[in-house]
């Protein structure tokens, strides 16, 4: 066991490659779930407010940002979507190479699995706090920043916990086609070159990771949580 | 004041129009609480979403000193709508929001400054003797106490009329009382028109003057509280005086009587008076006392026994502006 961790310690993959992977990694997921929360909390609020009987009900909109947007969007599984969105990146970013391109096809295919959560996140608000709204003479936009936001708060954090859990996890395959980050790591060392040892330590750490965002994810979700 | 004039809604289901409102006017003036009272599906939720405009109605007025709401729109209808405070059943209050926040929520709409907001937040919390709980948060109140705060938030825009949806339907018999006599202080003390939606008896005979039957979208009866359960046979009196379900006694001999005895110095003699006229006592079968809105109410069923007649009693009780009817003439008349 000792041989084991001195071995992997005097590993060049380990001190020279692990630590910019890690970096790599954090980018990816920084960027895309910024990114991801800016664009999907509108989308999802848009959702929630067109829906028949909604606060703004409004069926095309509803349907083609539904049907259309979310749904083909979330049908596409990522591996294929990442590739798909390649000259879109390019254009985008002007390179397909690197976590910043990575962050591209991360963000477009969490805005919509986001999206969803906040509008579920909506629809748990009960009805009559939406009643009251209105009957103290709010307007649409106050009803849904004043009341329907706060009020959903602590199931909004847990949507934006578990969209970055869902990120750390496609971040690995964007690795793959040029992202970097510890999923390349993973694959070039532990899978292609036979380090069982490389992979063991990136798989720690990846767990490490996500249990750090979701301990801190529930923290803020019990700060906000004052039902 | 508020006046209701011919509201009418009506929904429509696949192929079926279903009348939940069908002409329903009600007049509330300053300083006096309206009861509306009526069972499920009466049509008491559709009509408190239409006054409060949370449902457009199909047609009919909704004033509120002197302004349409049903005529008015955007911008217009917000501004209208401080004139109208309103009570939910479940209070309704913004979970996220401490106490003084939620009551402080209209103020925020009116465009009020921050600390004027706070200041009249706590000087609605202290009327409704929660001033020490303006840091809570509404998980932390009871159900009597959520209320409370519910009531002050309807009063921060310093309204005229106070809508109450059932505003003790979820709470103990204990705390309802408490909040009913709060209603009635703040009511006497802000001069408000206070319409109340409920299906309990309670709430119409502790804080009502006057009262409104709801009965499949209509109104069926209508009037000051003492006028309504001073007529007799009327379902509002009936329902305001029950009698124990198991007073039927259909079976005594001779028949029964039933009479609305109405004491306006508190005093109720006419069955003392009747037995002493006929020199026959009355056997009570089923009796109940109310004092409302000042006056002594009570609804006696006596047994009426051979050679005398129920007819000949209730004549005599009539002839002496008491009001009476048979109830039974069943058993063996000789």
């Amino acid at each position: 066991m000792i041989d084991f961790l001195t071995q992997l310690a005097a590993n060049p993959v380990v001190t020279n490659a692990l630590w910019p992977a890690f970096l790599e990694t954090l980018l990816m997921v920084g960027v895309s779930g910024v990114a991801t929360v800016v664009l999907g909390l509108p989308v999802g609020v848009v959702l929630f407010v067109t829906q028949p009987g909604g606060l703004a009900h409004n069926r095309p909109v509803n349907v083609v940002l539904g049907s259309v947007g979310v749904n083909i969007t979330r049908s596409v599984p990522y591996a294929i979507l990442m590739l798909s969105l390649v000259p879109f990146t390019r254009w985008i970013v002007g390179t397909s190479i690197g976590p910043i391109a990575a962050s591209v096809s991360l963000t477009i295919a969490a805005v919509p699995f986001f999206a969803r959560l906040v509008e579920a996140a909506l629809r748990e608000v009960a009805p009559g706090k939406v009643d009251a709204a209105h009957a103290m003479g709010s307007t649409r936009f106050q009803t849904v920043w004043k009341v329907l936001l706060p009020e959903s708060a602590p199931a909004l954090v847990a949507g934006v916990t578990t969209t970055v859990v869902t990120l750390i996890g496609y971040s690995a395959m964007a690795g793959l086609i040029g992202g970097g980050g510890l999923g390349r790591l993973a694959y070039n060392y532990g899978y292609q070159r036979f380090q069982p040892d490389v992979m063991v330590l990136i798989l720690v750490i990846l767990v490490v990771l996500v249990q750090l965002v979701q301990w801190a994810g529930d923290a803020v979700v019990s700060k906000v949580d004052h039902r | 004041m508020i006046a209701v004039t011919d509201l009418k809604k009506v929904y429509r289901q696949a192929t079926r129009e279903v009348r939940a409102l069908d002409g329903v006017a009600l007049t509330v003036p300053d300083n006096s609480v309206h009861g509306v009272i009526g069972q499920s599906g009466a049509g008491k939720s559709t009509l408190v979403r239409c006054i409060a405009l949370l449902d457009r109605p199909t047609s009919g007025v909704v004033e509120v000193n002197g302004t349409d709401l049903t005529a008015v729109r955007s911008a217009d209808l917000r501004r209208a709508r401080r004139r109208l405070g309103v009570v939910f059943q479940h209070a309704n209050l913004f979970d996220s929001r401490t106490v003084a926040d939620n009551v402080a929520y209209p103020l925020e709409l009116a465009g009020v400054g921050r600390a004027e907001r706070a200041s009249r937040a706590a000087e609605l919390l202290g009327l409704v003797g929660l001033a020490e709980n303006a840091d809570a948060h509404p998980a932390q109140l009871s159900g009597g106490q959520r209320q409370r705060v519910g009531i002050a938030r309807a009063l921060a825009t310093d309204p005229d009329v106070l809508l109450c949806d059932e505003p003790t339907s979820a709470l103990d018999p204990a705390t309802t009382g408490e909040i009913l006599d709060l209603i009635a202080a703040l009511k006497a003390r802000l001069g408000l028109a206070v319409l109340v939606i409920t299906h309990e008896m309670t709430v119409v005979k502790r804080i009502c003057d006057s009262v409104s039957l709801l009965e499949d979208g209509r109104v069926v009866e209508s009037g000051p509280l003492t006028e309504v359960v001073g007529a007799f046979g009327s379902r509002l009196s009936e329902s305001l005086l029950a009698l124990p379900p198991a007073a039927g006694a259909d079976s005594a001999e001779g028949g029964t009587v039933e009479v609305l005895d109405v004491g306006r110095d508190g005093e109720l003699s006419a069955l003392t008076t009747a037995s002493r006229h006929f020199g026959v006592d009355f056997p009570v079968v089923a009796a109940t006392v109310e004092r409302l809105a000042g006056t002594t109410f009570g609804r006696w069923r006596v047994q009426v026994l051979p050679p005398l007649s129920p007819d000949e009693v209730v004549g005599y009780f009539s002839a002496n502006g008491v009001q009476a009817g048979v109830t039974a003439t069943t058993g063996s008349v000789r």
